[in-house]
């Protein structure tokens, strides 16, 4: 294996040679741990793994690190944690890779992020949103932003628009993410002297929402807020409006609804659905610009949210890789990480706050026609 | 040499330790395998097992090795409690009730946040498991199963999964011998999962459902329910095989399922039925004078 890696390393160098750049390339291995099978963890781990690939191809190929060249070394974990765990392992001694890129799922992050902790080898995860993760170690980051930091600010917008006065809450019982998505919304709802009515709950595989629905029409709220998944959270919104809930009562969801398949699902019904999120697909600048370019033309398709946090990943790394000369310290190429400020990636300017999570402006979005614009109160 | 040594082991301990996790499991589930019982509880046991022993050692501070055994206990009695009701039923009815006890389980795990950390599950469980905790348990546990395959228990069971009508006109008591194989079974699985919660940081209740009970009826099934061997060779392929497929991610999954049909259409009697493949009409030792009767009944 060792000697395999070494005579690639030469033959690329041998190629780089003739390519005719004298320069001596320095490798910074960088593990990419994303499920590419395995269920539905799967839907997001191929969207990360290209969109960390994309960053790694793009800034090869720019030279903006000099002499140091990244090398992604992807592997699959199916979305199963003792996987994740034998992944590390390896990445880390036997590779030897810089950071790791991942996992893909909360649950891994916990079983396998401490590993990495333990060796100093930084994680910089771009799917895990649930509460705890960076509290693992110091070396442990994500650029997805949880719900927390999203969710408050999108509720301030609806609170100035609609004036509500009460809320009804519906979330997956069963499932991390959501069962946290809802203790963050109901903490928001409360701190703005929202009046909580109704709350209902329901399972992972459920397609009938009609006998929580109906309770929470009997209460009658201003705001329904879904801590759904996206599939879930469509359609809960197409069977309250069947169900007769009015267009005044405004509905918003959890980050992790967003999707172009809720419009798909929800059709008419979603309109005016309220959601807030890290980056979104149409956000105007330069940089998101460049991304989708280079995603579509690479990918024929086009990117989602995980899919541009890893990409942000891979930029954050390259920074770092450039502010602390190299990784042959892995302690400084860390606080180069921790010091991450104000870098320009695809959703506005990036930094680290000292919790090790990501500081974003968070966008709120509403469902127009089918797809997602940014919020002009 | 030493140093190319725990490279390899700091590379690879992971798999190692899961590798020998499992086989413990196979071997709870020969246990049941062996008098009949196709048991689908191994998710609520090592649940059961799980939850208690990181509550003990979390919550309550107890040293680990009490800790484990306390889990063990824990899901010993649950398949007492179950096992007495359960086990008269037969076949098909006995794998939806065991079925029935791992979704309650997992359902309880969910609700029951105080103690389970609900579906969020929990995490920072200190690292307690040691990859040489784990193999002890699988030596001790080859050897008892070796042990009670040549007791009078062990021909009362070989009995009883050849024919249990007959076995109890014999003067076995059919029921009292399954249920105790039950109760072993459900406390091998136990200490499985308390040692499974403490090897990985983090338990949820995504671990326990289903899959894991499929999963474990697969290792000795794939390995051969007939031979000592089967439960560690079936679980040691089974853990393998994703990490030895890893160089194709697109065909992983179809190879291993592929794999896994070969094996039951060629080899029905597990993989180490290819030993006995070779050796042509063996000698018959134990239980086969038993067979040809069987096979004479069942015609």
């Amino acid at each position: 294996m060792k000697r395999t890696t070494l005579a690639l390393l030469l033959s690329a160098a041998g190629a780089i040679g003739f390519a005719g750049l004298a320069k001596a390339e320095t490798p910074v291995k960088i593990g990419i741990v994303q499920a590419t099978s395995g269920g539905s963890a799967a839907l997001y781990g191929v969207m990360q793994k290209n969109g960390a690939e994309l960053a790694i191809d793009e800034i090869n190929a720019s030279g903006k690190l000099g002499d140091y060249k990244l090398i992604g070394i992807h592997q699959d974990d199916g979305g199963d944690r003792g996987q994740t765990v034998n992944v590390f392992q390896r990445l880390i001694n036997q590779e030897k890779v810089a950071v790791i890129l991942g996992p893909t799922l909360t649950t891994s992050a916990f079983a396998a992020d401490p590993i990495a902790q333990k060796a100093g080898v930084p994680v910089i995860a771009s799917s895990n949103t649930a509460p705890g993760v960076p509290e693992i170690g110091d070396y442990i980051f994500r650029t997805s932003p949880p719900e927390a930091m999203v969710f408050p600010g999108v509720l301030a917008y609806v609170k100035k628009k609609f004036a509500p006065k009460t809320a009804a809450q519906i979330y997956g019982i069963d499932d991390v993410l959501m069962k946290s998505a809802y203790a963050v919304h109901k903490k928001a709802l409360e701190s703005e002297g929202i009046k909580i009515v109704s709350t209902e709950t329901f399972q992972k595989g459920d397609v009938d929402y009609s006998a929580q629905l109906t309770k929470i029409k009997a209460a009658n709220p201003d705001i329904l807020v879904i801590g759904g998944l996206a599939e879930e959270t469509a359609n809960i919104v197409r069977q309250a409006r069947q169900l007769g809930i009015p267009p005044s009562t405004v509905i918003m969801g959890a980050n992790a609804a967003i999707s172009n398949k809720l419009a798909e699902l929800a059709g008419a019904a979603a309109n005016g659905f309220v959601v807030g999120a890290g980056w979104f697909i149409n956000y105007d600048s330069p940089t998101n610009k460049a991304f989708l370019d280079g995603y579509r033309k690479k990918y024929n398709s086009d990117p989602d949210t995980f899919a541009a946090q890893a990409y942000t990943s891979v930029y954050v790394v390259a920074d770092a890789v450039k502010r602390a000369g190299g990784v042959s310290d892995l302690k400084k190429f860390r606080d180069a990480i921790a010091a991450t400020k104000d870098l320009e990636a695809n959703n506005g300017k990036f930094s680290f706050d000292e919790h090790r999570e990501p500081v974003i402006q968070p966008k709120v979005l509403v469902m127009k026609d089918g797809k997602f614009t940014l919020a002009t109160d | 040499m030493s140093a190319g040594f725990s490279q390899f082991f700091a590379s690879y301990s992971n798999i190692i330790d899961l590798c020998l996790l499992n086989s413990l499991i196979a071997y709870g589930l020969f246990l049941a395998l062996s008098a009949n019982m196709f048991s689908l509880a191994t998710g609520g046991f090592m649940a059961l097992g799980a939850y208690c022993s990181v509550y003990c050692t979390m919550e309550l501070g107890w040293p680990f090795a009490p800790a484990v055994l306390a889990g063990a206990l824990l899901a010993a009695a649950g398949a007492a409690l179950i096992g007495a009701p359960v086990l008269r039923l037969r076949g098909d009815y006995f794998m939806l009730a065991t079925f029935a006890f791992t979704e309650v389980i997992r359902v309880i795990a969910l609700n029951w946040d105080s103690v389970t950390g609900g579906a969020i599950g929990i995490v920072n469980i200190p690292r307690y498991t040691e990859t040489w905790h784990l193999a002890l348990a699988v030596v001790v546990m080859v050897y008892v199963v070796f042990t009670l395959r040549r007791s009078y228990f062990g021909r009362a069971i070989a009995a009883i999964k050849q024919d249990d009508v007959v076995a109890q006109s014999m003067g076995v008591n059919v029921f009292a011998h399954r249920l105790s194989l039950f109760v072993a079974s459900g406390f091998v699985c136990g200490a499985a999962g308390a040692l499974a919660a403490h090897l990985n940081f983090f338990v949820g209740p995504g671990d326990f459902g289903l899959l894991r009970s499929v999963d474990a009826l697969i290792y000795p099934i794939l390995g051969g329910v007939n031979s000592l061997a089967g439960p560690i060779v079936g679980a040691i392929f089974t853990t393998l095989l994703p990490e030895a497929l890893r160089f194709s991610n697109q065909l992983r999954e179809i190879l291993m399922g592929a794999l896994v049909v070969a094996i039951v259409l060629y080899l029905p009697g597990g993989a180490m039925s290819v030993f006995k493949l070779r050796r042509r009409r063996p000698q018959t030792p134990g239980g086969a004078k038993l067979a040809p009767a069987t096979k004479q009944a069942q015609s």
